[in-house]
């Protein structure tokens, strides 16, 4: 024991027990900190407040007593003027009003304001009062005293009453409990220890994306490896982590921005606040998600790298002007571009991905690299939640524009640095016909709208309703972080461990249908009773939702479809997530241009409801009229729509299945050919990757073969 | 895994300390930056309570002493009702002592040919009822009139004769411009403690690096004499 003392002082921490001491520290510091702050303003502001009541109650006697004198102080007396009242907690409370006539040594009440049912029928004498009555007595003075008698604590205002003969008859009493006098609807509520734990949490999470970034970048790279993945993973979280950050402050505050601009009377008449931020919302999401194909052209033209830069640069300027000039057009105006380029930071990303899951290295498989994307994307955002509501309640949204470029900066310097080389990848064009043709596909179809533009309708519930909400509740734009981390957990962390915990217990189905009843239920929860606490249950719900799916539609879309067509599966799980997103910025926005919420919000859970089932229930529907595997590939109907595939009967992750999936039903097209040899396998995702990565991403199959040649020369 | 670069190498002492200095600083500033939002928020929220409370003090008070003022004597004899109200009004609405910081200001006033005259008045500064417009005041409904200006918040009040008619107005303002000179303070002060605190904290949590070098030392140069 005196050894392992010894040696824990006299050997410094390092490496990973370093960090965690620090990221412990700094955790522990920043909550003790904001807690005892609180704890001191709350104390300072409560003792205000205290003061201002006591007042309050001693003038209202003063003025009660005046009201009853020259009268006589009997049994059955009227109060002359109406009883006042105070703010208790948002709500108003009458005072207790008490008369008492004296009675040698003692009071006798002879007027109650109290509630009949409290009120006996006998004879009540002032109990426990102090000596202070009688001095407010004896030298006609008014006096605030705090008596405690079986109804409870009480402070009260107390002062004499003038008699008609010029003395003084009695005492008028006017109280309120304790606990109203003392209390305050700030402080260390709820809502707001919520808010310095996600302060506490986020600036953690920060100091150790920082750290992570210096030790990345002063590390050294593995030369051997292609330049676009020489930083490993750390780089490409990195960047995904600061991207997610700087793009998540200024949707956040677009809410708050424009009520603001409401009250102080900014916004012309016609326009309604909600409707502003609907606008708002929905210019914004169209930036982000839309414009691919504008995307597609600057990426080809100025090279990925390049056009990230120039984009970065843009928004900087764009989130600056549309700051400081504080013109709620301009600012709307703004929102469309600044959009857009805040979305080439995440289509670079893409670029990315593609590109580096392209060269075959197995650390590098798609749906990793989109893992430690989306990791880094939820906790970006949690972090960027937290900066932009601290940073805009306390220094205005010229101060968030400034940090949000300053962020997208170090982002163009980790993308320069970090990824060296990407090439854009050659996807082939997806036109509207064949997009809608893709959704109107009886089963994909159903699908892409159940799963794909559903998930993408709930970015609107983070990024539209959320804030909306919280500002109607009153409560701080950073609290949105608490949802923000509580979503993270669930979905990224409790989610995933469970279902490693127990792997193939829930095939892809389930996890739709489960998706859908949690994300109803959530939803519904929240019509039902729209309050703050009600939200944190919905979001736990939505989490587990939205963390079902494992980045695996993209495999399972492709089952559904004819192979032919897996080509531009990709970009039809791209354009459904985007439509989906630009959607929910409509239905999350339009549910506050009505007064009532509860009713607008469950007319969008019916709708809501509709969307996610629609797929299950297909689902289930197809499955019990092919009581036999068969799939609806067989029918003539379905195979006439080119998104229509064969793997129908395929469940994904259930052993049962796919062992008996050894040869596929006959009748169907295969155009590329059937390597049964191959079946049965653990999961379906275990197909050896170089198909998929030869067909889907678009590329052109002789050259793009596994792993990249550009890169070849290189690494000889 | 060979793609983790952090684990590849140790960085190298002048790397070490960019990233040190790095790191504290950020933890400063993202210190004080989240205390002072933190100050601010509660702030601006008990600011918002405490003109909630005043602002619904004033208008009880103003509704109760208006019941006790008479029109009738007011419209009949000003002088002797001038007389009767300079010593009730201040009785009335005495300021708590030094405890409470917001203070009231009273005037009382006859209305008579679209004028008002002032009957009493407890301060020369700070009453807006003269200046107003009586068109603000004055409409059907005969409602108290609320303005709420920086710092204070007046109540005008008409009062009405036996007749219904109106022929004075009770105007009853609650100052509180100390609130945010006491914010100020207050949030100055809890910003100051925290840059104390984070400097000592980073100063005690650099010890358990610091400590082992000074032992490490201390045994080199014992092992050497």
């Amino acid at each position: 024991m005196k050894n392992f003392f010894l040696s824990s002082i006299t050997t410094p921490p390092k490496g990973s027990r370093s960090l965690a001491a620090q990221l412990g520290y700094c955790f522990a510091v920043i909550i003790v900190i904001l807690i005892v702050i609180s704890m001191t303003i709350t104390s300072a502001y409560t003792k205000v407040l205290e003061q201002d009541r006591a007042d309050s109650l001693q003038t209202t006697a003063v003025i009660s007593a005046l009201a009853v004198s020259n009268t006589t102080l009997q049994d059955g007396m009227q109060f002359p003027i109406p009883v006042s009242t105070y703010s208790n907690n948002g709500l108003l409370t009458n005072y207790i009003v008490n008369i008492y006539k004296n009675a040698g040594r003692s009071f006798l009440r002879v007027y109650t304001s109290a509630a009949a049912e409290t009120v006996t029928a006998d004879q009540v004498t002032l109990d426990g009062a102090s000596n202070s009555y009688l001095k407010a007595f004896d030298q006609q003075e008014a006096v605030v005293v705090t008596r405690t008698d079986k109804t409870g604590s009480h402070v009260a205002g107390v002062a004499p009453v003038i008699g008609s003969e010029g003395t003084v008859s009695g005492l008028v009493e006017v109280m309120m409990p304790v606990s109203d006098f003392n209390s305050t609807r700030n402080g260390l509520s709820l809502s707001w220890i919520f808010t310095i734990l996600s302060i506490a949490a986020a600036l953690s999470i920060v100091y150790f994306e920082i750290h992570k970034l210096l030790t990345t970048m002063f590390g050294q790279p593995d030369r051997q490896l292609p330049k676009i993945i020489r930083y490993g993973l750390s780089g490409c979280q990195s960047i995904a982590f600061f991207s997610a950050m700087a793009c998540s402050m200024p949707p956040l505050v677009i809410s708050s921005y424009l009520l603001s601009s409401s009250n102080a009377g900014r916004l012309p008449a016609f326009m309604p606040a909600p409707v502003t931020v609907l606008l708002a919302g929905l210019l914004f999401a169209l930036g982000f998600f839309g414009f691919n194909g504008l995307r597609h052209f600057f990426v080809r033209r100025f090279t990925t790298r390049i056009s990230l830069i120039i984009a970065i640069f843009i928004s900087f300027v764009l989130l600056l002007v549309s700051s400081l000039f504080s013109n709620v057009y301009l600012y709307l105006l703004l929102l469309l571009p600044t959009g857009f380029s805040l979305g080439m930071v995440f289509y670079f990303q893409r670029e990315y991905r593609i590109y580096a899951s392209r060269l075959g290295y197995e650390e590098f498989s798609e749906r990793i690299i989109h893992t430690t994307q989306y990791t880094g994307y939820l906790l970006g955002a949690c972090v960027g939640a937290v900066l932009a509501g601290i940073i805009y309640e306390r220094f205005g949204l010229a101060a968030v524009s400034l940090i949000c470029g300053c962020v997208l900066f170090i982002v163009g310097i980790q993308a320069l640095l970090f990824v060296q080389h990407c090439p854009p990848s050659s996807s082939p064009p997806l036109h509207l016909p064949d997009f809608l043709y893709a959704l109107l596909s009886k089963k994909s179809g159903t699908f892409i709208w159940s799963c794909v533009i559903a998930t993408g309708i709930q970015v609107g519930f983070y990024f539209v309703f959320i804030p909306s909400f919280l500002n109607s509740a009153g409560l701080s734009l950073a609290t949105i972080s608490f949802y923000f981390i509580l979503f993270s957990f669930v979905g990224s962390v409790l989610i995933r461990a469970l279902l490693k915990l127990f792997p193939n217990r829930i095939n892809m189905r389930g996890r739709i249908m489960l998706s859908s009843v949690l994300q109803t239920a959530g939803l519904l929860l929240m019509s039902f009773m729209p309050t703050a606490r009600v939200l944190v249950i919905t979001v736990v719900l939505m989490g587990a939702a939205l963390g079902l799916h494992e980045f695996r539609y993209l495999d399972y879309y492709k089952e559904m479809i004819r192979e032919d067509k897996h080509a531009l599966a990709r970009e039809i799980l791209e354009r459904g997530f985007a439509v989906g997103a630009v959607i929910g910025s409509i239905g999350y926005g339009a549910l506050y241009l009505t007064d009532n919420i509860r009713l607008s919000l469950l007319l969008f859970t019916v709708i809501m409801t509709i969307l996610l089932f629609a797929y299950p229930l297909i689902s289930l529907l197809y499955t019990s009229s092919h009581p036999d595997g068969a799939t609806h590939g067989s029918s003539d109907k379905d195979t006439q729509s080119p998104f229509e595939g064969y793997q129908d009967s395929v469940g994904y992750g259930s052993p049962q299945e796919q062992r008996n999936a050894e040869a596929p039903p006959t009748g169907h097209y295969y155009p590329g050919g059937y390597s049964g040899g191959e079946y049965p396998r653990e999961t379906p995702y275990d197909a050896p990757r170089e198909d998929s990565n030869q067909i889907s991403y678009g590329q052109d199959q002789y050259n793009t073969y596994g792993r990249d040649v550009s890169e070849e020369g290189d690494r000889k | 895994m060979p793609f983790q670069v952090e684990q590849q190498t140790e960085p190298k002492s002048a790397s070490a300390v960019l990233k040190i200095i790095v790191l504290a600083l950020f933890a400063v500033v993202t210190a004080i930056v989240s205390v002072s939002f933190a100050a601010n928020h509660l702030k601006s929220g008990f600011e918002k309570e405490y003109v909630v409370q005043v602002n619904l003090k004033t208008e009880q008070l103003s509704a109760a002493c208006s019941r006790l003022i008479s029109g009738d004597e007011i419209s009949s004899d000003p002088a002797k009702s001038l007389e009767r109200y300079a010593s009730l009004l201040p009785a009335m609405l005495i300021d708590s002592g030094e405890t409470n910081q917001s203070r009231k200001i009273y005037g009382l006033y006859a209305y008579t040919n679209g004028a008002l005259t002032p009957l009493i008045q407890s301060s020369s500064t700070g009453l807006l009822a003269v200046e107003t417009p009586v068109s603000d005041w004055l409409t059907t409904e005969s409602n108290p009139y609320k303005i709420e200006k920086s710092g204070q918040t007046t109540v005008l009040t008409p009062i009405k004769d036996s007749q219904g008619k109106v022929v004075g107005l009770f105007e009853l303002s609650s100052t509180y411009s100390f609130l945010s000179t006491f914010g100020n303070a207050v949030e100055r002060r809890v910003l100051m403690s925290v840059l104390v605190a984070v400097a000592a904290g980073i100063g005690l949590f650099s010890l358990q690096f610091i400590i082992p070098e000074i032992i490490r030392i201390t045994r080199q140069k014992g092992r050497r004499y």
